[in-house]
């Protein structure tokens, strides 16, 4: 079902236009995520939704009702039902359950209700017994999480999380996405802004790529991720092989496209002339065994010298490989072990027809 | 110095003996300084929540003249009060001038711009953030409202007690106005002197021109004293609203 829908939504500070013609939807329970570089609009967005600002045009829904519409005390109803969490928290001055039970006291909620959901919210951000500490001396970690247990007291329909995580260390950031888990099992709607694409990737269930005031695309994690429609998305999303190139042959369901000195089979269809962006992702290289004879399966054969090979984390080895294409390859550690890789050696490797991608610049 | 030692003595003496002259005359300081002082406060701060939560024109004028009247010299406040309220003047019909209650109006005149202006300024200073906060969690107009005068709470405090220390320690306006009067009655412990528009500010340099230090040095007491309760008053507020280092 859905529950939010913003139509054509635009706003200008003056001559800037900050947004321009957003439009989205979200359903009920869902988590999407707003991923963009800072001043991509992400936070005006949000507060616009949250309607602490107005848009310069376009229409905001809310279970089919039209938010600019509505004034006085309907509104108040509506906003009621969403709550943000702004990227710094302010805590009002006074006892962490005073700043819990504001949202309750204004909406005229019996005070014994009031001590029971806020004890329950601060046990579900871990914070059980922190009721009577001031709120003004928490750490910043504390009170982020107080601030989560601020908005999920009130058992919003739509929370609106900006940048939760952006001055968190990694081990608050996991804590901050427990919390975040928690709200969805709850049956609240989520939208959390972004600039981390791990972040995105790995919390929405839609992924909104935001530029420069402009939605660049909607999609599911794996939309996003393997079929990026633009340079920037890809970029954002960690497709760091972007090549600039100009289709010669165009075919049905394939094409042809020459980077520099090479020609590349790429799935997809552009008319032949035009230039275009091709790109794949790092994982998607695949390193070739010279050792056997090669097989006809393998496309855009290509050659190069390993320059350096850095460690990504986990079990993954980044190769840099000069050649006739600059490219970065995910592999597997073991995999460059039993190959015996070393800096400075040549290497085969494919650039697979279905993962290279043609972009829009 | 022995004379002053004297002085200091037999003040004390005054003072724990509760004299019914210098009691009288400490009675009237109260009265009249605290009755301007809540009726400033009455008058001023649904004032500054309008120059805070509205925009009307002339607003920024109006707020330079508040600011302006908070270094009206007492004495000119005291003569302007006095030709409007005097038997000739356009309000002397009232029959106000050397009362209690045209003390009241001079005093409150003193500590209404300080009082504004510090709340406004209080006020001004809760971030927007704050504001914001209390919106996105449901808050209605005037409950943001009145958690944005609760986050001021301190400086607002403040600047009543700014008004209060001006209208205590002034001499000027309540002189000019008042009169210092006192007078005297038969009882049984025979004359007594007691005050009618005179207070402890006014009283001391008329005591000290007769020559009647140990007076003088009493109701100098007795002033300090209420100085040093006005400031532990602002401490135990501080304390209390926990926003002393937040807002200074």
């Amino acid at each position: 079902m859905e529950l939010l829908r913003l139509e054509q939504v635009s706003k200008r500070y003056g001559q800037r236009e900050v947004l321009s013609g957003i439009s989205l939807s979200l359903s009920q329970g869902e988590l999407l995520t707003l991923l963009g570089p800072s001043g991509a609009g992400k936070t005006t967005l949000m507060r616009i939704i949250n309607l602490l600002e107005h848009p310069s045009s376009g229409r905001i829904f809310f279970r089919g009702r039209d938010l600019l519409q509505l004034s006085g005390e309907e509104l108040l109803e509506v906003r009621r039902r969403m709550v943000m969490v702004f990227q710094k928290p302010v805590m009002f001055s006074g006892s962490v359950y005073y700043n819990l039970a504001f949202g309750l006291r204004v909406r005229r909620v019996p005070e014994q209700e009031i001590r029971r959901r806020v004890k329950e919210a601060l046990e579900l951000v871990g914070m059980q017994g922190y009721e009577d500490r001031d709120a003004r001396t928490l750490s910043g970690g504390e009170a982020q999480r107080i601030a989560f247990a601020r908005a999920m007291v009130l058992e919003p329909e739509l929370v609106l999380l900006d940048e939760p995580t952006t001055s968190l260390d990694p081990v608050m950031e996991g804590r901050v996405h427990e919390i975040i888990a928690k709200m969805r099992e709850r049956g609240m709607t989520i939208i959390l802004t972004t600039h981390k694409q791990h972040e995105a990737l790995s919390l929405g269930d839609r992924i909104a790529v935001l530029r420069g005031g402009r939605l660049q695309q909607v999609g599911s994690p794996k939309e996003v991720v393997y079929s990026p429609r633009t340079r920037f998305v890809a970029e954002f999303t960690g497709m760091c092989n972007i090549y600039e190139g100009e289709v010669v042959e165009a075919g049905g369901e394939e094409c042809r496209v020459k980077v520099g000195e090479v020609v590349l089979s790429i799935r997809g269809s552009a008319p032949a002339g035009e230039r275009v962006c091709v790109g794949i992702r790092p994982e998607d290289v695949m390193l070739i065994r010279t050792d056997v004879p090669l097989s006809r399966r393998h496309r855009n054969l290509l050659r190069g010298v390993v320059r350096e090979i850095s460690p990504q984390g986990g079990a993954m080895l980044r190769l840099h490989i000069s050649g006739s294409l600059e490219v970065l390859a995910d592999v597997p550690r073991h995999v460059v072990e039993k190959m015996s890789i070393r800096p400075g050696g040549e290497v085969v490797y494919s650039l697979k027809a279905s993962c290279l991608r043609l972009l829009e610049d | 110095m022995e004379y002053l030692l004297e002085g200091i003595q037999r003040a004390l003496i005054l003072l724990f003996s509760f004299d019914p002259y210098v009691m009288s005359t400490a009675k009237v300081q109260l009265m009249v300084s605290s009755t301007a002082v809540i009726l400033a406060t009455l008058a001023a701060l649904p004032l500054a929540v309008v120059f805070c939560f509205r925009d009307f024109p002339l607003k920024s004028f109006l707020l330079t003249l508040i600011n302006t009247g908070m270094g009206l010299p007492p004495v000119v406040v005291g003569l302007v009060v006095f030709v409007f309220f005097m038997r000739k003047g356009p309000l002397g019909f009232l029959e106000l001038i050397y009362t209690k209650e045209i003390m009241v109006i001079a005093q409150f005149i003193l500590a209404f711009p300080i009082i504004l202006s510090v709340s406004i300024s209080a006020i001004n200073s809760v971030p927007l953030s704050i504001r914001e906060t209390a919106v996105t969690l449901g808050a209605g107009g005037r409950d943001v409202m009145l958690l944005v005068l609760r986050e001021a709470a301190f400086g607002i405090i403040t600047g009543i007690l700014a008004g209060a220390g001006r209208v205590f320690a002034e001499v000027g306006a309540i002189l000019t106005v008042g009169g210092n009067i006192a007078y005297s009655v038969a009882t049984e412990q025979g004359v007594v002197t007691l005050s009618k528009t005179r207070t402890l500010s006014t009283a001391i340099p008329l005591e000290t021109s007769k020559g009647d230090i140990s007076n003088a040095i009493a109701f100098g007491l007795i002033l300090l004293l209420i100085t040093f309760m006005l400031n532990l008053l602002t401490n135990y507020l501080r304390r209390r609203y926990r926003i002393g280092a937040a807002q200074a």
